[in-house]
This record gives structure tokens, sequence and C-alpha cells, in this order.
């Protein structure tokens, strides 16, 4: 008996919770609100503060390159702000807040410098209906161009290489680096299906390009 | 009044004659060297003058055979009668000529003069007591004159300066007189003051004066020519005033002299420190020494000679320890023919051998090359670390001369605790090294910093040099040989702070490559570099360049031998190698080095190895290389042999290649140093590959699922709650 009622107590509790939830959830669906930005600070699985301990200082090669300000991929209609990410707890490289924006990861090498730079943007409809920065990476074909202002006011043009499908937490290496000398410009954005038990999709898709 | 002028100067030079004679016997001042500076356009002038003043005493007009220049002249009333131009004002390139003709004159008296005393008559003065000189350099500190009714008599082809302190005066019915080849336009009168020329009582018909004379524009220097003077020379007084009466002045025949320059280099290699003023020249003609030699060595553009046209001889008094050659215009045993007018330059090349020229027989060399990986984020260059061999301080990439046969050097440096210290090249792991005579040995230090890798590792760079001589073989003796350096850049980043030092050559000129003179070797760039210089023993010449890109230097080191004295052909080998990748961003791989073998001699090379100290399965034996064209097993000039080698690499690495080949019983070898870079292993704690970032945003229907999940859950748990109530 007391454990009957000790479960029936439980079971309110959670229908209290469910409910309430529910009513926050639609109240932010209502008013147009980030919810996956809610989600990130409710449970903590996003965190934006870049773990500089286990980055260390950026790639020592040639400071030739400003800092990336727009990006512009006119084959797919992409004229985008940058955000400066780092890495994620989790040891993921970070999202930009806005789906609008792409970021950039500034500890690696800055676009047009010697190495890759890496570029991330959403995919995926926003709840309001907007929609997200990468949404037609996955169009884009070898040979397209891409443009990136820097704060020196220059343009650097970068053409795209090939573009590859990875695994979400497959090893990253090729992305986040090279050897060749050249300077490289590397964008990532998800696609595949959406996986509710992570949160997120079932595969990366990464366009690799070279500074022309 | 003429012929007995005439012959009364006949007498007066006979006397004059004898007397010269009689010096000759009880010896006069030794003369210094002079050379007649060069006057210019000015030397059609017979008068340059600021204000140009003329007078007519006796009705006798003033006659210049010249041209003449005035800015303010003597006008119509007082006419002048003159065969060349008249120009007015006086151009002032009449200046210039001037004063660079004073600077030349000013630098002789400097270096070495005559001095004559303060306030002298020259035609009787200690040294010159009859008046008379022979081609040189004399000074006064004060006036300079001639006695009224004396003669001066200037004696032999030469150059003849006289450098006063104050006014130059010279008395009436004075003469200066030119006998046995001398020639007034290699006379020059360079007053500290004014000049004033005496006058003659009677019209002369051979000059009263000679030469040149040389205002300082300065006030004070102005030149008054007296009545009836008679001058065989020119009166150069740009900016001052020139006064005449009834003179007649007429410009010289050009000087028939020629001019011998003689320089002296020192070529201090392996630590000589002897000077060029520690070298003593000598000019002689039929075994005698011209006027002002021996006198100490200059560099270029050298010390000069005037000499009338004749074979001459230069040599040098031996100096210890030093090989001297001579080349330029001059034979190589010194000797030079001079016609009249020419210009010719001989070089004295004084070589340092400590061994007195033994032909490398107890000597051997050492050469110190450093590389510096900063991976990991120091910043420590080169000049951080002192270098010694034994107890002998050394610089990286300078060859340096030890007495062999040795049983072991050591090389040492004063290290830093923050970088660790690795031996490669002839070294062994200690830096110990032995030669034997005529060895050139490498030992090469790479310094690699210790700290947390940083996330992105660095790009080394990767630099190459060829050297070719030419010629290969001086098979006659002692020569000039020109070094051509061809550097580029193998790798895959800019290459700074490019630096070639060689051992026994300088300067090493950069002729072309870098066409955006941005002094950065781009990447497939190819600088030219050319150095020559005389060698008078068998010799081998070490380059070293050394250049840096993020933090990381790469050194590359070509040895080059030219064969004196005799009718052999050297060999010439050269390695390039190439390691892929150049970095190994994730803790270890494999690299793969090429090493591309060539021979940028002329002689095919037999018994060629390849060899690295820190890559196995390298052919101990090469025969049959599919680049062998012609199957007959020796590395010709036209063919290129390829080898690979792959190494598993846990950390940065930087490995000594070397190829060698023979010829001609002799053996060449280059090496090649190139650097990879690892990230340190250590992934979990310091270095980490990011993930790849989450970018997705569930779709609007999963969303909407998602949250009617949810309230359905909530609702049944609720419906569930209130039945168990009820």
């Amino acid at each position: 008996m007391q454990s009957k009622t000790s479960l029936q107590q439980v079971l309110l509790a959670v229908s209290i919770a469910g409910i309430a939830l529910s009513s926050v959830v639609i109240i932010l669906l209502a008013f147009g609100l980030p919810t996956q930005g809610f989600f990130a600070k409710l449970f903590g699985s996003v965190k934006n503060s870049a773990s500089s301990a286990a980055v260390g200082a950026s790639a020592v090669v040639g400071a030739t390159a400003g800092s990336p300000t727009r990006i512009s991929i006119p084959d797919i209609g992409v004229d985008a702000a940058f955000e400066f990410v780092g890495l994620t707890d989790d040891g993921a490289m970070d999202v930009p807040k806005n789906p609008a924006a792409v970021a950039w990861f500034s500890p690696g090498p800055r676009p047009g410098e010697v190495g890759s730079a890496v570029v991330a943007g959403h995919y995926g409809p926003w709840k309001d209906g907007r929609k997200s920065v990468f949404d037609k990476l996955h169009t884009l074909q070898k040979g397209d161009s891409i443009y990136v202002t820097d704060t020196k006011g220059e343009i650097i043009v970068f053409v795209v290489r090939e573009i590859r499908t990875y695994d979400p937490y497959a090893d990253a290496t090729d992305v986040f680096f090279s050897s060749d000398g050249k300077a490289h410009l590397n964008l990532v954005t998800c696609e595949g299906v959406w996986d509710e038990a992570i949160q997120g999709y079932s595969k990366r898709l990464v366009v690799f390009a070279d500074k022309e | 009044m003429r012929k007995n002028l005439y012959k009364s100067l006949t007498i007066t030079t006979l006397v004059f004659a004898l007397a010269v004679g009689m010096l000759g016997f009880i010896g006069s001042t030794p003369a210094s060297a002079a050379t007649s500076p060069d006057i210019g356009d000015s030397s059609t002038y017979g008068i340059i003058s600021s204000t140009y003043t003329n007078s007519i005493n006796t009705g006798t007009l003033t006659d210049i055979t010249g041209d003449l220049c005035y800015t303010t002249g003597p006008g119509a009333a007082v006419p002048v009668s003159i065969s060349g131009a008249t120009v007015t004002p006086c151009a002032p390139a009449r200046g210039t000529d001037q004063s660079s003709a004073l600077a030349d004159l000013n630098a002789q008296v400097a270096d070495s003069c005559n001095d004559l005393g303060v306030n002298i008559n020259i035609n009787s003065v200690v040294g010159h007591l009859t008046g008379t000189y022979t081609p040189g350099c004399y000074s006064s500190s004060g006036t300079m004159g001639i006695t009224s009714g004396t003669t001066v008599t200037l004696d032999g082809a030469g150059t003849y300066i006289f450098k006063s302190g104050g006014a130059i005066t010279t008395g009436t019915d004075s003469f200066v007189v030119l006998t046995n080849g001398a020639s007034a336009s290699d006379v020059f009168w360079a007053p500290g003051g004014a000049t004033n020329i005496g006058a003659q009582t009677a019209t002369s018909t051979t000059p009263s004066f000679v030469g040149n004379i040389l205002q300082n524009s300065g006030a004070a220097f102005d030149v008054t020519i007296g009545h009836f003077a008679n001058i065989l020379g020119r009166v150069l007084a740009f900016g001052r005033d020139v006064t005449t009466d009834s003179i007649t002045i007429a410009v010289p025949s050009a000087s028939s002299l020629a001019t011998l320059r003689v320089v002296t280099q020192v070529a201090n290699y392996y630590g000589g420190t002897a000077v060029v003023s520690d070298f003593n020249p000598h000019v002689k003609l039929s075994g005698t020494d011209v006027t002002g030699s021996p006198a100490v060595g200059v560099v270029s553009p050298g010390r000069s000679y005037s000499l009338v046209a004749g074979t001459y001889v230069v040599s040098e008094d031996v100096h210890t320890q030093y090989i001297t050659t001579i080349s330029g215009d001059c034979a190589t045993n010194g000797t030079v023919t001079l016609a009249s007018g020419d210009v010719k330059t001989c070089i004295f090349t004084n070589t340092f051998t400590p061994d007195g020229g033994t032909g490398g027989k107890n000597k051997a060399t050492i050469t110190v090359a450093k590389v510096i990986i900063n991976d990991n984020g120091r910043t420590k260059t080169i000049a951080d670390f002192s270098l010694f061999v034994n107890t002998t301080s050394v610089v990286s990439g300078v060859t340096n001369i030890f007495p062999a046969p040795a049983a072991a050097y050591v090389v040492t440096e004063t290290g830093d605790a923050n970088y660790t210290k690795t031996f490669s090249g002839d070294c062994d792991s200690t830096g110990h090294i032995g030669l034997s005579p005529g060895d050139n040995k490498i030992c090469i230090i790479t310094n690699n910093d210790i700290g947390a890798p940083i996330v992105v590792p660095p790009v080394p760079p990767l630099i190459d040099i060829v050297k070719v001589p030419s010629p290969l073989a001086l098979p006659a003796g002692p020569g000039p040989v020109t070094y051509t350096y061809t550097l580029r850049n193998t790798g895959t980043v800019p290459v700074t702070n490019i630096t070639m030092v060689g051992d026994t050559c300088s300067p090493i000129n950069l002729v072309s490559g870098d066409s955006n003179a941005n002094a950065t070797l781009e990447v497939n760039e190819t600088w030219l570099y050319r150095c020559s210089t005389i060698l008078v023993e068998t010799h081998t010449n070490i380059i070293t360049a050394t250049g840096w890109a993020n933090g990381i230097s790469d050194v590359d080191i070509a040895s080059a031998t030219v064969i004196v004295g005799e009718p052999i052909v050297p060999p010439l080998i050269h390695v390039t190698k190439i390691p892929s990748p150049l970095v190994l961003p994730a803790g270890e791989g494999m690299v793969t080095y090429t090493y591309i073998v060539t021979n940028p001699g002329t002689e095919p090379l037999s018994d060629v190895t390849i060899a690295d100290d820190k890559c196995t399965g390298l052919p101990s034996r090469i025969s049959g290389h599919p680049g062998d064209s012609n199957k007959n097993n020796l590395l010709e000039s036209n063919e290129t042999w390829n080898f690979t080698c792959q190494s598993k690499l846990t950390q940065t690495t930087t490995n000594t290649g070397m190829a060698t080949g023979s010829a001609n019983g002799l053996t060449a070898r280059d090496v090649a140093i190139v650097t990879v870079v690892v990230n340190a292993a250590a992934p979990v704690v310091n270095t980490v590959v990011p993930k790849l970032p989450n970018t997705g945003y569930p779709e609007d229907m999963g969303t909407a699922a998602g949250f009617v999940g949810i309230l359905i859950a909530a609702s049944a748990s609720f419906i569930v709650f209130r039945k168990r109530r009820a």
C-alpha cells in the first residue's frame, strides 16, 4: 500500500511536470524563441565556452589574413555573418548561436591562412519557418566558389574541391588539419535524419575548398 | 734680345742639368708618388675665372691659346687675343671639375707628400738647393715662392704636385722649366691662398711658368699674372678673380702618362688576421722601384701611379703564411705594359694559408650547422646558442680549419634546458668527430623545443642548394673561379631570413630570383647567387644556406672542389630530399622520403651511394637503377636517379641524407637535411582533434511530434493516476 501510494505520487509529479513543460514549450513556440538554446541551457548539452586549456595557441603560420567577417556562396544563396567559436566541453567544435550566421573555429587558422580553416553552419528548418544558413550546402558542386571577406576588407576566394559525409563522431583530423602548406576552407553542417536520442542529425557534411 | 735670353736660358739649363747630375750622386729627398688628377672638360680652358681683368701696359695683347670663361669680362676696351671659345658665365661643371681635382690632390697630399718646410722658396730649399725636382708631391705648410731671377727645374716624366698652405708667389724674371720628359699637363699647383706669377722684364719665347694652377674657390684665392709672363698651363680659378697684363698663356698638350692602379686585397679564411696595409706592393721599371714605390697596400680603387709608357713589373714583399696572386691587367707574373693614356689596374690577392701552402697536408675543416625547431611555441634562434669545436668558438655554417690528423674533436654548445640536442652529419651522437688531412667534415646540431604542442603543428621550411664552380679545374695553376649557387624552396611554405655563408668566397651576390623583392624565398622560387674568388691551391668550398619558416629553420650545405695545378676534373654530386608529408598532425605516421640524386658536374660518377641517418631501407649498393638511361652504372649529368625510403615517425625528426659519387679518383658528396614535424603524441591531454560540430535543427514536424508525445505521456500518466486513485 505504501509503495502504491509512492508510485501514484511520482506519476502525479511527472504528469504535472510534463504539462508544465509542454506549456512552456508551446509558449516558446508561439513567441518564436529558440528551443534548442532553451534545451541546451536546460540540460547543459551544449556549451559555448572554448576550452582554452585544451586548444592552446593558435596556428603559428604566416598571419596574413584578417579575421573573417562575412561569407558569400552565390550558388546556394548564402550571404552570412561570422561568429567565432571554440570547443564545447565534450570536445566538439561549437556552433553558431544564430541559425542565419556561420561560425569560424577561431583556434585554427583564419580563412586564407596556411592550414584548414573550419566554418560551421546550421542545417534544418527553424521552428518558425526560418531557414538555416547551410540548408542547401549539399547542393554545392566541385568548382563552385566561396567568398570570405576579412577584417582587412580583402575578399578571399575558395573553390570547392570535394564534398564528404562523416559520422558525427568520426575522426575529423582531415577536416581540421592539413600539411600541404596551402590555405583551405572547410564548411561543416549536418545531414541525414534527425535522431532524437542524440538531438542531432545522423551525418555531417563537409565541403572541402581550396584557396584560389 | 730674344736670342740673348734664349742663350742665357740654355746655359742656365745646362748648369742646372749638371747640378741635377751631381744630385744624383749625393742623393735627394725621396719623392712621394703623385698621380695627375682628372680635370675633365676644363682641360680646354686657359683661364677660368669669376671676374677677369686684363690690362695692356705696353700695347701687347694678352694672348690665350685655348678657351676662356668668366662672369665679368675685361670689356672691349682691353681686348684679348684668344684662339678658343669665350664663355660667359662659366658653366657650373667647371667648378665641379676644379673641386674634384683639388679633392684628389689633397687626398694624395694627405696620404704621402714631401714636406719642404714653412714659407719656403722652392728654388732653394733643403734637399732641392738647385731648385730641381723629380716627379712627386711637395708641400709647404706656409707660403711657397720662387725667388726673382731664379729657375726651378722639373726633371723627368711624371706628375708633380706643389701644395702650399699659403700663397704661391713667383718673383720677377723667375722660371719654371721642364726637362727629361716632364710635361706641363702633369704639373699641379694647389695654393692655400692667392697666386701671383711674377712679371718678365721682356717678352719670353719660352714659358716662364708651367702647369695647372688649381685655385680654391674661397676668398683670398685670386690669381694675378704679371706683365709679359708666359704660361704653358692653365689658370683654373672658378669663382675667383684673375688679372692678367699682356701675358701669353697656352693650354698644354695632353699628358702622355699612363695610370697604373695597384689594388691590394686580403683573403683571411680560417682565421688569418693581416690587413691590406701589412702588404707592400712594388712597381718596378727595369728592376728599379718607380717614384713612390713601394708603398703600403690599399684596397680598391687602389694606389695610383702616373707612369710613362713602358713595361713594368709589380710585385709584393713576402708575407709569412700568405700566398700572393696577381690578377687584373697584370699577368700572373706581375708584368704590365702601359701605353700613353692607359689606365690599368693590377690586383694583389693575399690568401691566408696557415700551413704555408703545403696543399692541405696538415689541415682539415669542420663546418658546424645548426637546425632549430620551435614546434612547441618557443622562440630561440641560432644566435642564442654558442657553438664550440673543442674550446674554439665557431659560428653556424662557417667552415673552420683544424690541424689533422686528429682522433677526435668534440662539438659542443651552450645548451638550453628547453631544447633537446641531437647531433647528425659526420658527428657521432655525442658530437665527436675525427679528422684526417684534407677532410671537410660537417656536423649538424638540431635543437628541438620542449613544451606543450600547439593545436595546429607548424609546417617546416625546406630549402635546397646546389653549387657549381666555373671552371671545375685550373690545370695551369692559380686563377679566378666563379661559384654559382642555386637556392630553391622545395617545401610548401615561404622561407624567410635566408643566409648564405661561404667559407672562401665573398661577397656572395644575389643575382636573380627574388622577383617580387620581398626577401622571401617563395614556394618554387629559385634564387641564383654568384661569387668570384681566386684560388691558389686545390680547394673545397663549402656553402651553408639557412632559412626560416614558422619558427623552424632548415639548412642545406653544398661543397665543391676545384683542382688547381693538375689536369683533373673533380666530381660533383647533388641530392635533393623531399619528405611527404612535412607534417604529421596526429601523433605519428609514415613519412616517405624521396631522394633525387643528380650530377651537376661534367664527369660521370661511379660508385654512387645514398644513405640516411634515420631512414633505413635505402640500397647499399646501386646497380641497374631505372634512371641509368644508358645502363652503364654511371650517374651522368643528364640523368636523375630517384630513391625513396619510408620511416614511421613518432616525434619531430630532422634527418640527414647523404649521396656520394666518384670520378677521376676523387669522391664528391652532398648532404640534404630535412625536418618533419610530428604533433606530439599526447592527444588526450594537450592536443585534441575537435569533433565535428552538431549543426542540426530538428525539423518542425519532429519537434511538434515530440511535444505531442510529451503531452500524451503526461495526460496518460494523469489518467492512470486518477484511475488508481479511484
